[in-house]
């Protein structure tokens, strides 16, 4: 398979939404778009995330998806209004091809991380 | 390799060129039932990129999947396709390169151990001073182990009593190059080595069992502390205590699959 990579960074309001999407849109390949954006983000790397990101190889469908609303709409059953998928898509950074850390940095934004 | 290494009727049949190059068979390790995993990057035979084990890896490929060598049937699997590590196969050395955003494999067996911990693998740290980046964890809340690399790069060991969490830790582990790390509990004391370095020790603690399961290139207990780095052969056991002869076969075993020269 030709797994192309992406690196996605959606703000807090729209998580929630951007992995119920993810889940549904593969629900048919097997769920592996499951258990996407859980690492969370902020300017400082603490604290409350403002933001959460995901970020590897992907298969090409779903990742040209990602930036298709109608797409989404459809692979989601309808399930979400078009323009608050347009309105999520809008909010978010994808990027193809990128390291991750330094789209990161672009935004500023850093990783949250237990110190323990 | 020489063939009589591999044919002398008067050793053991030796299963690979690496175990017959350090006179060692990694599964001896858990002849007796010891629990724990052994995860060879290097067979490919072994690893899959999609988590039902049906698409074999390849190089510069996903790995959602790796068998468990040890025969214990700890397989480690991604089932989210951006979560899931690369296979690198740099210089002909194979490992497992977690990204440190939300790369990491996940067993829901073979943790939860509280007696002879031990971990050894050969790791590249790529980056994310400042931050701890986690290797290995079974860890629950001040419970069971970590293996993680510090915020000033420094290789750790912790072990939870239930109320706090025992660390004990080195000297910086340089990044971008491989090294070979050694965790273990000898029974008296948690340690730590990097290569043929000195062995650091903290006294234990009495060790309350961790999860079921573990995690490789992240904390165990939620999406937090991403290791960004390769990991290479790792090799776990708890349940007794694994011996210094023992241990120094296996750092051999792990250093000449890595390509790291131990001095």
């Amino acid at each position: 398979m030709n797994w192309t990579h992406r690196t996605i960074i959606v703000p807090n309001a729209y998580v929630a939404l951007a992995r119920s999407l993810a889940e549904a849109a593969t629900a048919e390949a097997g769920g592996s778009g499951a258990g996407m954006f859980l690492t969370p983000l902020s300017a400082t790397g603490t604290g409350t995330p403002s933001h959460w990101i995901s970020a590897g190889l992907m298969w090409p469908a779903f990742a040209d998806m990602l930036q298709d609303p109608q797409a989404i709409y459809t692979a989601s059953g309808g399930a979400v209004a078009l323009p608050t998928i347009q309105a999520m898509l809008n909010a978010s950074v994808i990027r193809e091809g990128a390291d991750p850390h330094a789209v990161l940095a672009e935004r500023g934004l850093k990783i949250i991380s237990e110190q323990s | 390799m020489l063939l009589s290494a591999l044919r002398d009727p008067f050793q053991p049949v030796l299963r690979s060129p690496t175990e017959a190059a350090v006179g060692f068979l990694v599964g001896s390790l858990f002849a007796s039932g010891e629990q724990g995993a052994w995860y060879d990057p290097s067979d490919l035979s072994t690893m899959y990129q999609d988590s039902a084990g049906t698409t074999p890896a390849a190089v510069g490929q996903p790995v959602g999947r790796i068998n468990d060598k040890s025969g214990r049937g700890n397989h480690a699997t991604q089932a989210t396709a951006a979560s899931r590590p690369t296979l690198n196969g740099d210089g002909g050395y194979y490992s497992n390169e977690f990204d440190g955003v939300d790369d990491h494999l996940t067993c829901a067996s073979g943790g939860g151990g509280t007696t002879g911990f031990f971990f050894c693998a050969a790791v590249r740290v790529n980056g994310g001073a400042g931050t701890i980046r986690c290797i290995f964890s079974d860890r629950g809340v001040n419970t069971g182990h970590t293996v993680r690399v510090s915020t000033t790069n420094a290789l750790e060991f912790g072990a939870g009593q239930g109320g706090a969490y025992t660390l004990v830790s080195t000297g910086a582990l340089p990044v971008g190059e491989t090294h070979v790390i050694t965790a273990w509990d000898d029974g008296v004391n948690l340690k730590v080595q990097i290569d043929n370095g000195a062995e650091i020790s903290v006294p234990r603690p009495a060790i309350v069992a961790g999860t079921a399961g573990f995690t490789l290139g992240r904390e165990n207990a939620g999406a937090l502390e991403h290791f960004p780095g390769r990991i290479g052969s790792p090799i776990y056991r708890h349940g007794t205590v694994v011996d210094a002869t023992l241990r120094e076969r296996v750092k051999r075993f792990v250093a000449f699959r890595a390509g790291v020269s131990l001095l």
